[in-house]
């Protein structure tokens, strides 16, 4: 052709930018860290981002999967696990892991990042070895939460030419375990321990270190841990479990927690205790950037009560959104009374009594009949007839991770939180024990979260299972809605108990005493649940699976 | 008496004398009946005969008038008595009475000099009559009505009196009388199927009229592809429409008014708000799975951004092109079919000025009811305790029986109301009016056409006055113009200039913010709404009730602040046609410039609306409390802006050699569009060279070459220009020596073409063969990644992500389009039927890998990968006959079009009946519904299929499903193609009319069939989240319901979503959407011109017409079968929430005013 004729059709100077533009500076650079991080950091939160995943959403948080609530948005995903209905049919995978489909992009950004590095110009080695630390951590997140979820998945270390073959099968357990704990090991290397408050949020050497402690445990654990999986998968069970088991591998788990505790004061990270008792454990989670935070996820300004993440989680007779979730009677059994001692719900008139003999952090997590909501609903009533009480199936509603500046007229920044210290001690408690029993380092580590919300020391002389049960529950109540108990039910390989995901679940009937400023309190079988074996781990979209290059998780 | 042997013939009245006999003779015997006598030169009548008919009634200079005139004599009456016979003055008469008349029709289509001689003929006359001592005072004229070409007698042809409404009728010999008043009087003869003629009487009495049969079918010049071509001449499938079928819809878009009159032409249509309710056109069905289907369209031979928005009047014909011979000069854009419009233009003439008023009526076709109250919340407690099996929960019911009998009583219509939303939000009728005033005239070297048009249409929403300070009924007002002008600068030169605008105002709550389906939110907030959430509003305030369920007032929704869109559309276009004779004849050369701008604002006004919750006071009475404050106005602003120029220059060859036409042409274009959101934000370009070459040989062998080169900005240089060539032929059998003569088929032609065409696009991709670009984020807001401490150093970056990969490999995606078709006339084009068959092959279509890993991480580029079918046939067939005074005619039209998807990167999939490969685009997938389980026998039957949902808890009123695999589990693996696409596969429209005198009449009936549609959510679904339910539900299965034997249309109720084994897509859901519309009905009266001329008008029309009558489909009652809520192609039925705004009936009065 002609040149006039073909500069017609050329593109036109304009605005848009390649991949060599991308790595030609360290500003530019910086964007595509950014967008690293949007698209590849999970956090408490399962909330939508309509920006980068245009079809599947899901709007609540997973605790309605589990014994802590029931969601009372019946269209949402809760509802199918409770009911048993996990398939590999698109819908449901799609509902709860909505990352699927971007979770690779974001190990491809990794990739591509680590390729580049090296030819972006006027890079000093400090910012470089940062970079590397950034990228190889959010790469193993991005694992560590596919290896939760799914067991073995395919390891892609390299970004994917179009003339690759794409068809990389299953790793191992083992493998990928050992290839988070590599990028951890690595990362932890070359990360700064600490950044200026502008870079708050950034992956520090003690976020690297919690991921390593965070993935061993959970590679410890019963359900990976063990010579015989769940279910069967043949030749395959090396991609579901390690396939022998070995008590060594609580030890690795122990000492990567407590090397999350030895790194954290120098990263500036420490449990917060100066609040007070009733307070120190709602500031830990209800203030952004807090001093417990080792790493948050970032991607929102401040958002409308009417918005994601918030729009889901509260009443509908508060915000007359979707449902709202409802915190179930099996979830409040779990608190202590503040002694330490078992609390009992026989039914009877004194629910208010029996309220305000539980553990401080209940009322911190608790919008219970009687306690302040916002300030546009200072009085929550959940009682027969009450203000709340449309759809409260459990009796009371979710007041965790809904700060208390949110209103009607004021938003919040979402405090999407990836790791919090706590998570840290509780992680070495247990794992000590299952190493090495109730030796007392793991007194200490459990009693320092205990203590700092007001509650007594464990009893001394519990025998391992009796630690194991105590040390369980306090993970479930310090750790409550954010988003680890699915996944340690599942982990522990209690999910077909009664009452964790399967059998009855118990709501209290809450009925106002006429002339009294008590109530009267019955549990009732709100809900029969459902829990398969197969729903140990995620099926596969059958899209995927029919693409001939996954094995397909047992009983899918 | 006469005494002739052929005299006394005479006696017996009009016969034809067969011999001649001496015209002295003749007159002898005049002499004698008449009792005159005559003087003349016996040289000048010797040897001069007469042959032929006299009437012995018929007054003497009459007669004498018939006698001479063959001989060029004349005749003078004498002062004494009698007459003196002389020679005629002038040389040129008219011919004799006996020979048929040449057609006037000819002699007004001749040139003025004709006319001026035929007026100096007259005058002649006139003058003869001054000799006259007494004027005729009526003359009575006979005659005969014959076929031109078989000389055959036309019965029941018109003769009418121009001017004037006098007028009969040919008998069945074909014979008429008729008294006129004088020798100026003019007959017009018409009938149909005949060029009509019109005849001066002159003195004659015997005036035998022989009819042409109306070639003007086939003279016809239709518009194709960069210029026109005689109808006779084409060998592509064209189907073309003119302005009067246009103007018989009372709709606001033009696309509307094609629906079931355009044989090839599918349209849906997805919505009835105003400004939104445009149909999806589909010229053959859809070929492509990837790209868009959507037809080019061009105005005036030029794209435009927007078509619907022009006013009707504006358009003299609208063209669609159809196979590869007809749009491969489009080259990339014609793989969809082709739609031209085309506007009118002025004619020479005196100014003819023309307004039409049309005021009309709009109402819904079809509403869905809500539930009342009573049987809601009764049924609710049943959908509970349905769904407490399911789950194991413990039953108990929402409302108490307390709350049920308030519910039936309607005694406490604020905390128990029974509110019917659709009346509450919707209300049953809105007006529309469109006004239109143009002129058009000119003189030999200018040529001017003009208009001016207003359009207007109301929304039905109801109540919006409840709110003072705006409105928020939806409001659409359109404001047309269009001026064109024709110049004739030199002999050789020509030139025109055209300028046209479409304003558009859109106006209403901004809950309608003017993007496609907007007003679904609000039709789709009064499903959902129950009729016990709340009674609407008390006063001037909306009520919410606390603790009855999702707090969803669809009236409030209405009102949560106004939004105004301005949209203008601008183009001006000048074209130069340069005559080349000098060069060789028939040479000219061609150019054309357009711009475009368009332009949109919308002015969005927010505010939260204060809702108040009713509450009960201890006195009883009632307490409204605000549930927000009083905010002001907040405003948003946004602005699009586009343009497009394009230009053309090319040349035009046109010449006949003997019984050779060869026409040719070749022409180069580009054009640029400019638009702030493409991708890139830099403009979108093409670029073509054009060309086409046609060969007729006596009008009977037809051949043609079309070619378009064309080039896109999506391929790397290389692959970027193609080539799309396309031949035809035709034969013109009928007009072969050998065809037999015959009546019946009196027109045949036989035509086909192969051709290919090229598509560039996939979705709004660009630069496709471009390696991947990065895309940077810098909207504010959500569009960001956040680091520092919130509260203090919090900063938000810009992110930037991996664009689409490219693939310098792409290319042009292949339409191969044969054509076979048949054109035919019957008695005379008395029926004429074109009838096609179509197969179109694309291959290389560009697609997206479907069997790429996820693991992958990035977007892939574009692959020529696809390959599809389409294939069909379209015909329509047109019957004209009379019955008496009473002219009718009968159209129809059929559309079949079926494709098949044949590769498209597919997954492996378990069963080979899952392949969406195979298939057609869009086809539905679902398990096959089996009825219901009707006892718990049947449910607990130990072979009965395990289902896969609800934990196989299934109970009595749950469906039974197909266990298509066998497997004896129901599952996603059981689901097979059910019904259709939601695009369907025949279209056919069926109309009538006729006219007898000044009425008009004519009716369409239009229809689809091989068309599913999904019921979404709310139309199946009720108490779902509290939302309302349709009141056919009460159809729905129970125990008592079955035991009773009531009708049972629905299963089991019951409160989940689409993973509810019910609730799946099945055949219980997906279902035949064909249907068949009484489309359009117009009653017209032309007033009679006698009467008008004295006030001044040429013509006036009076009209009533509709549209959407009636239908009749078998969708549940308030359904429409078209309303499916999703885009065609679309198999998300079934889990969409949309409900457009319904489809509406229009009835129309109008008026037209010729000046």
């Amino acid at each position: 052709c002609d040149k006039p004729i073909s500069e017609f059709l050329d593109k036109a100077p304009g605005v848009d930018v390649t991949e060599s533009t991308i790595f030609s500076s360290r500003p530019q650079l910086e964007t595509f860290i950014a967008g690293t991080y949007r698209i590849g950091l999970h956090s408490i939160f399962t909330y939508n981002d309509a920006n980068l995943i245009p079809t599947s959403r899901t709007f609540c948080i997973n605790a309605p999967i589990t014994d802590e609530a029931e969601c009372e948005a019946t269209f949402m995903h809760p509802e199918q696990w409770n009911a048993g209905n996990v398939t590999s049919a698109t819908t449901l995978v799609a509902n709860e892991d909505y990352r699927y489909f971007i979770r690779w992009t974001a190990i491809r950004d990794c990739n591509i990042i680590l390729e580049w590095l090296n030819d972006v110009p006027n890079l000093d080695e400090t910012y470089k070895n940062q970079v590397i630390g950034e990228v190889k951590f959010i790469r193993a997140l991005n694992y560590s939460e596919m290896l939760k979820r799914y067991g073995g998945v395919p390891i892609i270390d390299k970004r994917f030419l179009l003339t690759d073959n794409f068809r990389v099968k299953r790793n191992t357990i083992e493998e990928v375990v050992n290839f988070i704990v590599k990028d951890c090991d690595d990362a932890v290397a070359k990360l700064p321990a600490t950044y200026t408050s502008n870079f708050r949020g950034r992956v520090t050497k003690t976020a690297a270190q919690m991921l390593k402690s965070r993935t061993l445990l959970y590679a410890a654990s019963p359900l990976f841990n063990t010579a015989t999986p769940y279910l069967s998968l043949g030749a395959d069970n090396k991609l579901i479990c390690y396939g022998n088991q070995d008590n060594n591998r609580w030890q690795l788990a122990a000492d990567a927690a407590k090397a999350v505790l030895d790194l954290a004061p120098a990263g500036n990270f420490a449990l917060i205790t100066d609040k007070g008792v009733d307070k120190n454990y709602k500031f830990a989670w209800e203030q952004n950037d807090n001093a417990e935070i080792v790493l948050a996820e970032k991607t929102y300004p401040s958002r409308a009560r009417t918005q994601f993440p918030w729009y889901g989680q509260q009443p509908v007779s508060i915000v007359g959104a979707w449902g709202g979730i409802s915190v179930i009677h099996n979830f409040v059994r779990k608190y202590e009374k503040k002694d330490g001692t078992p609390q009992t719900w026989p039914g009877g008139n004194d629910l208010m009594q029996k309220y305000s003999e539980l553990d401080p952090r209940f009322a911190q997590t608790v919008g219970y009949n009687g306690s302040y909501y916002d300030k546009d609903a200072p009085l929550l009533e959940t009682f027969q007839g009450g203000r709340h009480a449309t759809d409260c199936d459990g009796g009371a509603w979710l007041k965790k991770l809904l700060p208390d500046a949110l209103s009607a007229s004021a938003g919040a920044v979402p405090n999407g939180i990836v790791f919090r210290l706590a998570e840290a001690y509780l992680n070495y408690a247990e794992a000590l024990n299952e190493a090495q029993g109730p030796v007392p380092a793991a007194y200490d580590a459990v009693n320092t979260i205990r203590q700092r919300s007001g509650m007594p020391k464990l009893p001394t002389g519990l025998t391992k299972e009796q630690f194991r049960d105590r040390v369980r529950n306090e993970r479930d109540i310090e750790l409550a809605f954010e988003d680890h108990r699915l996944y340690d039910i599942r982990r522990w390989k209690i999910a077909e108990n009664d009452g964790v995901m399967q059998g009855l679940f118990y709501g209290l009937k809450i009925t106002k005493i006429t002339g009294s400023t008590e109530f009267k309190y019955e549990p009732y079988v709100f809900e029969t649940r459902t829990f398969l074996p197969r729903m140990y781990l995620h099926p596969f979209l059958n899209t995927e699976v029919y693409k001939g290059y996954l094995v397909q998780n047992p009983g899918y | 008496q006469l005494t002739f042997a052929s005299v006394h013939k005479l006696q017996e009245g009009t016969k034809v004398q067969d011999t001649s006999i001496s015209l002295i003779a003749v007159l002898k015997k005049l002499e004698l009946t008449y009792r005159t006598n005559f003087v003349y030169q016996k040289e000048l009548l010797e040897n001069k005969t007469f042959t032929g008919a006299v009437n012995e009634n018929d007054k003497l200079e009459q007669v004498l008038d018939r006698v001479l005139t063959p001989s060029n004599l004349r005749f003078r009456k004498l002062k004494g008595g009698g007459y003196t016979i002389l020679p005629r003055k002038t040389a040129k008469n008219a011919p004799p009475e006996t020979e048929p008349l040449k057609t006037s029709a000819n002699q007004l289509a001749e040139s003025e000099a004709d006319k001026a001689l035929a007026m100096n003929t007259l005058a002649s006359r006139v003058d003869m009559q001054a000799f006259s001592t007494t004027k005729p005072a009526e003359i009575v004229i006979k005659g005969k009505v014959t076929d031109t070409e078989k000389g055959e007698p036309i019965p029941g042809a018109s003769i009418v009196l121009k001017g004037a409404t006098k007028g009969t009728n040919t008998d069945a010999n074909g014979l008429y009388t008729i008294a006129v008043p004088d020798q100026n009087a003019v007959l017009v003869v018409s009938f149909v199927g005949y060029d009509k003629q019109e005849v001066i009487v002159g003195n004659r009495t015997q005036i035998n009229i022989a009819l042409k049969p109306d070639m003007k079918e086939l003279n016809e010049v239709v518009v194709v592809g960069f210029g026109t071509q005689k109808k006779a001449t084409v060998t592509g499938a064209i189907a073309a429409i003119g302005t009067k079928d246009l103007l018989q819809s009372p709709v606001a878009n033009i696309s509307n008014s094609l629906v079931g009159r355009m044989p090839g032409l599918f349209a849906v249509q997805t919505s009835g708000e105003p400004g939104n309710n445009a149909s999806t056109l589909r010229i053959r069905g859809v070929s492509t799975f990837s790209g868009a289907s959507d037809p080019l369209i061009l105005v005036n031979g030029v794209e435009v951004s927007n078509y619907n928005n022009i006013d009707p009047n504006e358009i003299e014909n609208l063209t669609i092109l159809k196979d590869a011979s007809a749009t491969a000069i489009y080259g990339i854009r014609g793989a969809n079919g082709v739609l031209l419009i085309t506007t009118k233009r002025g004619k020479v003439g005196k100014p003819q000025l023309s307004y039409t008023a049309n005021v009309a009526v709009t109402s819904f076709t079809n509403l869905r009811k809500g539930m009342n109250s009573y049987d809601y919340a009764r049924l609710y407690n049943e959908s509970l305790k349905n769904d407490a099996y399911v789950s194991g929960a413990v039953y108990l019911p929402k409302f108490t029986d307390a709350d049920l009998a308030l519910y039936k009583s309607g005694e406490d219509p604020i905390f128990h109301p029974n509110t019917d939303w659709y009346s509450m939000v919707l209300k049953p009728q809105a007006l529309q009016t469109q006004h239109n005033i143009s002129i058009n005239g000119g003189t030999e070297k200018v040529r001017y056409f003009v208009s001016a048009g207003f359009f207007s249409q109301g929304g039905q929403f109801n109540h919006t006055d409840l709110i003072k300070d705006y409105d928020a009924n939806r409001k659409y007002k359109r404001y047309n113009f269009r001026s064109s002008f024709d110049f004739d600068v030199t002999k050789r030169l020509k030139a025109s200039i055209d300028l046209s605008s479409q304003t558009e105002n859109l106006t209403g709550s901004n809950n309608l913010n003017g993007t496609a389906n907007n007003s679904n939110r609000i039709i789709e907030g009064i499903a959902r709404a129950n009729p016990l959430t709340s009674p609407g509003f008390i006063g001037d305030k909306f009520v919410n009730l606390v603790g009855v369920g999702t707090a969803n007032n669809p009236l409030a929704d209405l009102f949560t602040g106004y939004n105004r869109q301005f949209k203008n559309y601008l183009q001006g276009s000048v074209r130069l046609d340069y005559t080349l004779d000098f060069i060789t004849q028939g040479l000219m050369a061609t150019g054309i410039v357009n711009y475009q701008n368009n332009n949109t604002e919308t002015l969005g006004s927010n505010r939260t609306l204060v809702t108040y919750n009713a509450v009960r006071l201890p006195d009883n009475s009632v307490n409204l409390v605000p549930q927000a404050i009083d905010n002001p106005f907040g405003f948003t602003q946004s602005i699009g802006k586009t343009r497009r120029t394009y230009a053309q220059f090319g040349f035009d060859y046109k010449r006949a050699f003997g019984d050779h036409y060869v026409t040719g042409l070749v022409n180069y274009n580009q054009t640029k569009y400019f638009d702030p959101t493409l991708a890139f934000l830099v403009p979108n370009s093409y670029q073509g060279v054009v060309g086409r070459a046609t060969y007729g040989y006596k009008g009977r062998y037809l051949a043609e070459f079309t070619f378009g080169y064309n080039g896109t900005e999506n391929f790397a240089p290389g692959n970027r220009f193609g080539f799309f060539p396309a031949y035809s032929l035709g034969w013109v059998a009928s007009d072969e020596p050998f065809f037999p003569k015959n009546d019946v088929l009196t027109y045949l032609k036989i035509r086909g073409s192969y051709g290919e065409v090229g598509n560039d696009k996939i979705g709004g991709d660009r630069f496709l063969y471009r390696p991947s670009a990065y895309v940077i984020t810098t909207a504010s807001g959500t569009g960001g990644y956040y680091f520092g401490e919130v509260g203090s150093t919090s900063t938000r970056y810009n992110y930037s992500t991996e664009g689409k990969l490219g693939n310098p490999n792409v290319t042009w995606e292949r339409a191969i389009k044969q054509n076979l078709g048949v054109e035919m006339s019957f008695w005379k084009s008395k029926i004429s039927l074109t009838a096609d068959i179509f197969s179109e092959q694309r291959n290389n279509i560009l697609g997206n890998l479907g069997t790429v890993p996820v693991t992958v991480g990035a977007t892939l580029p574009a692959y020529n990968l696809g390959r599809m079918k389409n294939h069909g046939f379209d015909a329509d067939i047109t019957y004209n006959d009379h019955v008496g005074n009473v002219n009718f005619w009968i159209k129809g039209n059929f559309t079949f079009a079926r494709n098949k998807i044949e590769f498209q990167d597919e997954i492996k999939r378990p069963f080979s009946y899952q392949y969406r490969t195979g298939q057609r685009f869009g086809q539905f997938y679902g398990l096959v519904a089996e009825g219901l389980y009707n006892t718990w026998a049947e449910v607990n039957d130990a072979n009965r299929p395990v289902s896969s949902w609800n934990n196989n808890r299934l109970q009595p009123g749950d469906i039974k499903y197909k266990d298509t695999n066998g497997d004896g589990i129901i599952n996603d693996d059981d689901q097979v193609p059910i019904g259709y696409s939601n695009f369907p596969e025949k279209i056919f429209g069926i109309s009538f009319g006729g006219n007898y005198k000044g009425f008009d009449l004519s009716v369409l009936f239009q229809g689809a069939g091989n068309v599913s549609l999904a019921y979404n959510r709310r139309q199946i679904r009720g108490f779902f989240e509290n939302s309302g339910a349709a009141d056919y539900l009460i159809n729905s299965w129970s125990a008592d319901r079955y035991e009773k034997g009531l009708p049972i249309q629905f299963p089991r109720l019951t409160q989940g979503d689409e993973n509810n084994h019910n609730n799946r897509v099945s055949t219980y859901w997906v279902r035949d959407a064909s249907y068949v519309r009484l489309k359009n009905v117009e009653i017209g009266y032309n007033i009679p011109k006698t009467f008008l001329a004295k006030i001044g008008l040429s013509g006036t029309r009076v009209y009533a017409n509709a549209s959407n009558l009636i239908t009749w489909s078998k969708m549940f009652p308030g359904v429409d079968p078209e309303l499916s809520g999703t885009v065609p192609g679309s198999t998300a039925g079934g889990i969409t929430n949309e409900e457009p705004y319904p489809l509406t009936r229009t009835i129309n009065f109008g008026l037209n005013l010729k000046f």
